[in-house]
């Protein structure tokens, strides 16, 4: 089927179901029926069908059909922080937040609307971003749309 | 604006242990009340999340095993090496109190409007979702027919084996077992193979609606089964727990 | 904090007198969890190569049979897993990576550890010199399994586990120290467990 399957016979493979809660927390809504594209290889899938490793220091989501990182979200305390950069498109219509929603189109730079609630806070990095500065601050945003 | 229902909604709350039950030696069934609980959908999961008295902490996620609109219930099989499940399927008790947030999920779902008719197909604890979905399907009098196929080692380990067997008109249940079965047994044997599926599920022309839930070696070979036989790959729902059937 | 859950009581503390052995924040386990951020490598041994590169150039190379050639050493070490668990006197076999670096002739301050499935992890040459570190291809007395990293991976005991890069296969020296998979998602740098370098700025 896909080029996964053999390999995601690997029982530490989950899929997009299992990190329901964590999406919650970074994104504040439910986002498992979100719909994706891999920015490796173009395939699109709700986020649901991503294969997803969480046994590691971070939670690793990979596309099914080429197997590239799409996502990667790592929890330090109280802040959990996003990168998105592996996708072109995060896109789920029925969420709707105080400053809006999270879309990724081809050509712009991954971003997210975040909220400084206690229990979340997200910090996105673009492909086009240096590598990771410790002192990354999230921007209060206008919702970008394509 | 904040939408601070929603969020209230998943915050981690101590939800008072009401009952537990044993659905076979290993596996046991808890209803829960949390205080502040608005529903849920079929398919849905929780998160759970131990704490020990040094802080400690442990979380795992469970399908939610009742119907939206009965209480909440999940359904845990203490696993060997498993460090959540042997506390949750084994110690817990009545009167405990257990954290959890919930319900979680929006993809592996199904409610009337869904319509059907469904292929549901179980790998073992994965069978927990999958019969919220048909007694939702009961109590709604749902018009979708089911057919359930659920592949479980032995007979023994068939969770909800009585409920199972009185459903009625519109919902087919199989079963094959893969390790031992009983003297006489005439049901199906060994893992689910795209023989079996041509045999035991809707042929694909149905247009029917597919649920698959259990370890991922079972979802992966299912999946591939049912997309073999046709289906559309955007009619087949999966939900993988591991190697081990927990997450 | 969330309240105590009546009666859980993980077995995770260190035995009677071994409590100086666990670095802080850490308890004991008695599996040997599997973490991983990808699919199990399967590269077949004819074709799997260790190397020490530099400067786009490969210094050293070992085929699978060369490699096994080179003299070995039992190894038994406490490792500590960011995550939190760590387990005791663990058993191992491996290449110094002394050895390794020696044969190569290279020179530099720093190593990428660079491995099959694309994962990369930075340390200083000091790190894994000085008999501090092996590519270790047996575990437990036998071989190591794939889901542990085999068919073999670093082996650096003195840092968080993240750092042992699994399915290793070669390490490029550096003039400088460049953040590699999990550094550049803001785990340290570094890794010290005795000072709980978990994430950067700790």
């Amino acid at each position: 089927m896909d080029a996964l399957d053999g390999n995601a016979l690997d029982g530490n493979a989950l899929d997009g179901n299992a990190i329901g809660g964590l999406l919650i927390d970074v994104f504040g809504t439910e986002m498992t029926a979100a719909a994706t594209t891999c920015a490796t290889c173009g395939a699109s899938r709700p986020l649901a069908e991503l294969v997803v490793y969480r046994r590691a220091p971070g939670t690793v989501v990979r596309c099914r059909t080429c197997g590239a990182i799409v996502m990667v979200f790592v929890r330090r305390m109280e802040r959990t922080s996003v990168d998105l950069s592996g996708l072109t498109s995060l896109s789920e219509p029925r969420a709707l937040w105080a400053s809006g929603r999270v879309t990724i189109c081809p050509g712009h730079t991954a971003r997210g609307s975040h909220r400084d609630t206690r229990s979340w806070y997200a910090v996105t990095w673009a492909r086009s971003c240096a590598p990771h500065s410790p002192t990354c601050e999230p921007r209060r945003e206008e919702p970008t749309q394509c | 604006m904040e939408t601070t229902a929603i969020r209230g909604r998943l915050n981690w709350q101590a939800a008072r242990v009401i009952s537990v039950s044993w659905e076979t030696a290993s596996v046991a069934t808890i209803e829960l009340e949390p205080p502040d609980w608005a529903g849920h959908r079929a398919g849905q999961h929780v998160d759970v999340r131990l704490t020990a008295e040094d802080g400690y902490t442990a979380e795992r996620s469970y399908s939610i095993a009742s119907a939206p609109g009965e209480p909440l219930a999940i359904t845990v099989e203490r696993l060997e090496d498993g460090e959540v499940s042997p506390y949750l399927a084994g110690e817990l008790r009545a009167g405990d109190e257990l954290e959890l947030r919930g319900p979680i999920g929006g993809y592996f779902v199904w409610g009337p409007s869904d319509g059907g008719p469904l292929t549901l197909l179980a790998g073992g604890s994965g069978v927990v979702p999958l019969r919220s979905m048909l007694r939702h399907r009961v109590s709604t009098r749902s018009g979708a027919q089911a057919r359930l196929l659920y592949s479980a080692r032995g007979w023994e380990d068939v969770i909800y084996r009585d409920e199972l067997g009185q459903y009625g008109d519109g919902i087919r249940v199989s079963y094959t077992l893969t390790r031992s079965h009983p003297p006489g047994w005439t049901g199906h044997t060994g893992r689910i193979d795209s023989a079996l599926l041509a045999e035991v599920a809707w042929p694909a022309g149905a247009n029917p609606l597919a649920y698959i839930c259990g370890p991922t070696s079972f979802v992966e070979a299912a999946a591939a089964g049912l997309v073999g036989l046709g289906y559309p790959p955007e009619r087949v729902k999966t939900e993988r727990f591991g190697a081990t059937g927990g997450r | 904090m969330s309240l105590a859950s009546r009666g859980f009581r993980p077995q995770h503390r260190a035995p009677a007198g071994e409590q100086a052995r666990l670095p802080p924040g850490q308890h004991l386990t008695g599996g040997f969890p599997v973490l991983s951020a990808g699919p199990t490598p399967r590269t077949p041994l004819e074709e799997w190569t260790f190397s020490i590169t530099q400067a786009g150039q490969v210094k050293k190379s070992w085929t699978w049979a060369e490699f096994r050639a080179l003299p070995s050493q039992a190894v038994t070490a406490d490792i500590h897993c960011v995550t939190r668990w760590s387990k005791f006197d663990t058993e191992w076999r491996g290449v110094p990576v002394d050895r390794l670096l020696v044969e190569a002739a290279g020179d530099a301050p720093y190593v990428m550890a660079f491995c099959d499935g694309g994962y990369t992890t930075n340390l200083p040459v000091a790190d894994v010199t000085g008999g501090r570190a092996w590519i270790a291809y047996g575990y437990d007395g036998g071989p190591l399994d794939p889901e542990h990293g085999g068919p073999a991976r670093l082996l650096v005991p003195h840092l968080y586990f993240w750092k042992s890069a699994k399915w290793v296969r070669g390490l490029d020296l550096r003039e400088t120290d460049e953040p590699g998979f999990w550094e550049r998602y803001g785990y340290h740098i570094y890794g010290d467990p005795w000072k709980q370098q978990r994430y950067a700025g700790d």
